[in-house]
C-alpha cells in the first residue's frame, strides 16, 4: 500500500467497505474481484477533507468514485477476452453484468446518502471516459493516444478535482495515474493499446511524466505532498526493478 | 386493438420524448455518437415513459419534471439491452443487427455504459431527490436479476418460484419504478404512488411472461430474433418449466442438451412443438392473466380518473399481446 493519506485508518475502513460491497461470490468464482487504487483513494478523501464545499458524507462519495472505477476497469476487460469456451463465455457474460453491478452500487451509494450533487460530477466523468475509450484506439499518434488515455485513467478523479476546487492539480493527477499504469503499479488493459509496449519507451515515458509532476506546483501543500510521494516511490521501484 | 392506440391521446407528449432521448444520446464521438441512436432508431414500445406519463397524470403534470424521469428510464432500459446483447452474444434486436454486431462488443460496452451515465445525470436534475433511491434501487435489481440468470443458465432444475423472482428483477421491477416515478415527480399522494407501483410491478410479471409465452408461439418475423431463442441460450422460462414437468422425455432431452451445450444439439422445432402441445401457453397465460388482474385490482384502491382506462387497457393489452 503506496497511499500517503495521513488518516491511514479512514483508508482502511475505505478499503474494507469497498471489499465487502463488491464482493459477489458467485461472479468471483468466474472473474477476479476489482482491485482498489489506494493513491486514488488518498487523492479523492484529502480534496474532500480539504474543498470548502458542503458535504455531509465523504466516505460515501469517495467509496462511489471508487465504486465507479471499478466499473469503468471492469468494463475495460470486454475489449481483450476471448471466447471460444464455454467459461470464456460466462467470464465475458459475467464482466458485463459486474461491471454494471458496481455502476448501480455507486449511484445507490450516493443516492442513499443525500449528496446528490455528485451524481451529475461522475454521470459527467462516465461520459467523458467512455467518449475517451472510443478515442484511445483511432488516435494517429501515441502521444495522442496517451493524452485519451489519461483521461480514461484520471476522469473520475479530475472532474471531482474540478468540482471540490482543486483544477491546478488536474494536469498532476492525469500523469500520477498514467506513472501508475506506465510502472505496472496499476494493471490497465487499455495501455498497450495506447502506448509502445517496449520497456525502454514506457521507461522514458514514465520519466517525462515524473518530470513533469516534479515542475508542478500546486496550491495545496497536502495534495501535492501525495501526487509528489507517490511519484518518488513510483520512480523508486521501476529504478529498483531495472 | 394497437397498444399504440391505447395511449394515442399521450402522442405529442410521447414524441417530445422521443426527440428528447434522441438529443441527449447525441456523444461526440462519431460511432459513440452512431452507436447511441442505433437502438433508438429501431424502435421499441416506449412503455416505460408510457407508464410514467399516464401516472403523472394523477397529480400535476409537468413535462418538463416528467422528462427528468421518463428519459432516463428509457435510456436505462436502452442501456441494458444493449449490454444484453454482448452477454447473448446477439447478432439481431427489433429485426436490427445489434450494436455488437454492427460495430463490436467494445464499442457496446462503452455505448451501454455512456447511456446509463446519461440516464443518472439528467435524472439528477429532477426536483424530487426521492427519485434516485427508487431508480438505483430497480438499477441494482436488475443487475442481480441478470447475474442470477446466467447462474441459472443450463439449470433445468428450478422451480416457478425462481423464475418468478427472475422476471421480477428483469423486467417487472422498472415497470414498476416507471409508474412509482410518474405519480412521485406530479406530486401524487401516496396512496396513489403505492398502487401505482404494484399496479406497475404486476403488469411488468405480465409482460414477461407473455414475453416468454411468445418465445414459443412467435415467428423469427414477429419477434425479431429467432422463435426458441430464450431455450437455446439456456434460459429456461415458465413455459418450458411446465413442458418438462409434465413430459418426463422432454425433460430428459433437455437435461441432455443443457448439461452440454457445445456438444450436444437441440432440436429447437421439435421442442417448440412439445411445449406448445403440453399445455404450457395456456398454464403461462393463465398465470399471466392473474397478474393482469392484480394489476387492475390495484387501480381500485384509488380516485378514478380518465387514465384509469388507459391503464386497464395496457395491462389487458399486455397480457394478451401478440408480440
Amino acid at each position: 500500500m503506496t497511499a500517503t493519506y495521513d488518516n491511514v485508518h479512514i483508508i482502511h475502513k475505505l478499503t474494507t467497505e469497498f471489499y465487502q460491497r463488491v464482493r459477489e461470490p458467485y461472479v468471483q468464482r468466474f472473474i477476479p474481484e476489482p482491485v482498489m487504487n489506494p493513491t486514488q483513494a488518498g487523492i479523492i478523501l484529502t480534496m474532500l477533507d480539504r474543498s470548502g464545499a458542503e458535504i455531509n458524507d465523504r466516505h460515501s462519495v469517495a467509496l462511489s468514485a471508487l465504486l465507479v472505477q471499478a466499473a469503468m476497469d471492469t468494463h475495460d476487460r470486454i475489449g481483450i477476452m476471448e471466447t471460444t469456451s464455454e467459461i470464456e463465455r460466462k467470464q465475458r457474460q459475467l464482466t458485463v453484468l459486474a461491471g454494471d453491478y458496481f455502476s448501480s452500487l455507486y449511484y445507490g451509494l450516493l443516492a442513499e446518502c443525500g449528496e446528490g450533487k455528485f451524481i451529475k460530477v461522475f454521470s459527467r466523468a462516465i461520459q467523458e471516459i467512455n467518449e475517451a475509450k472510443m478515442r484511445v484506439t483511432e488516435a494517429d499518434s501515441e502521444s495522442e493516444a496517451m493524452e485519451h488515455f489519461m483521461i480514461v485513467r484520471s476522469a473520475l478523479t479530475t472532474h471531482l478535482a474540478a468540482f471540490l476546487g482543486f483544477a491546478s492539480s488536474i494536469p498532476s493527477i492525469r500523469r500520477l495515474y498514467l506513472l501508475q499504469c506506465l510502472t505496472g503499479r496499476e494493471e490497465s488493459f487499455m495501455l498497450n493499446t495506447a502506448v509502445n509496449q517496449s520497456a525502454s519507451s514506457r521507461k522514458s515515458l514514465a520519466q517525462q511524466a515524473y518530470g513533469l509532476i516534479k515542475e508542478e506546483g500546486q496550491e495545496d501543500f497536502p495534495l501535492y505532498h501525495i501526487i509528489q510521494q507517490e511519484a518518488d516511490m513510483l520512480m523508486a521501484s521501476m529504478r529498483t526493478g531495472e | 386493438m394497437k397498444l399504440v392506440d391505447i395511449y394515442r391521446h399521450l402522442r405529442p407528449d410521447i414524441v417530445k420524448l422521443e426527440r428528447e432521448i434522441e438529443a441527449q444520446v447525441q456523444a461526440d464521438h462519431p460511432v459513440l455518437r452512431a452507436a447511441s441512436t442505433h437502438l433508438l432508431k429501431a424502435g421499441g414500445k416506449r412503455i416505460r415513459p408510457v407508464f410514467v406519463l399516464l401516472s403523472a397524470q394523477y397529480g400535476t403534470y409537468d413535462l418538463e419534471e416528467i422528462k427528468k424521469v421518463a428519459v432516463p428510464l428509457e435510456l436505462i432500459h436502452m442501456a441494458s439491452l444493449v449490454h444484453d446483447d454482448v452477454i447473448d452474444n446477439a447478432e439481431v434486436r427489433r429485426g436490427k443487427k445489434t450494436i455488437k454486431s454492427q460495430w463490436d462488443n467494445r464499442v457496446a460496452m462503452y455505448t451501454g455504459d455512456y447511456i446509463f451515465a446519461k440516464a443518472t445525470e439528467i435524472a439528477a436534475f429532477s426536483s424530487y431527490p426521492q427519485v434516485h433511491p427508487v431508480l438505483s434501487y430497480a438499477m441494482e435489481e436488475m443487475c442481480i436479476g441478470e447475474i442470477e440468470q446466467i447462474r441459472d443458465q443450463f439449470r433445468t432444475e428450478q422451480t416457478l418460484k425462481q423464475y418468478l423472482k427472475r422476471i421480477r428483477r428483469k423486467t417487472a421491477l422498472l415497470i414498476s419504478v416507471s409508474c412509482e416515478l410518474g405519480a412521485l415527480v406530479s406530486g401524487a399522494s401516496p396512496s396513489v404512488q403505492y398502487a401505482l407501483k404494484w399496479y406497475g410491478y404486476y403488469v411488468g410479471m405480465a409482460f414477461q411472461i407473455t414475453d416468454d409465452i411468445l418465445d414459443f408461439v412467435g415467428s423469427e418475423k414477429e419477434l425479431g430474433k429467432p422463435a426458441g431463442s430464450d431455450l437455446i441460450q439456456g434460459n429456461i422460462t415458465y413455459p418450458a418449466l411446465y413442458a418438462m414437468e409434465k413430459n418426463p422425455e422432454f425433460r430428459k432431452n433437455i437435461n441432455r442438451y443443457m448439461h452440454n451445450p457445445s456438444e450436444e444439439s437441440l432440436e429447437v422445432e421439435e421442442a417448440i412443438e412439445i411445449i406448445r402441445k403440453s399445455g404450457a401457453v395456456n398454464a403461462a397465460k393463465s398465470l399471466a392473466d392473474k397478474y393482469v388482474a392484480k394489476a387492475v385490482r390495484m387501480l381500485d384502491i384509488i380516485p378514478e380518473e380518465e387514465q384509469h382506462a388507459s391503464l386497464k387497457k395496457i395491462a389487458v393489452y399486455i397480457g394478451s399481446r401478440k408480440f
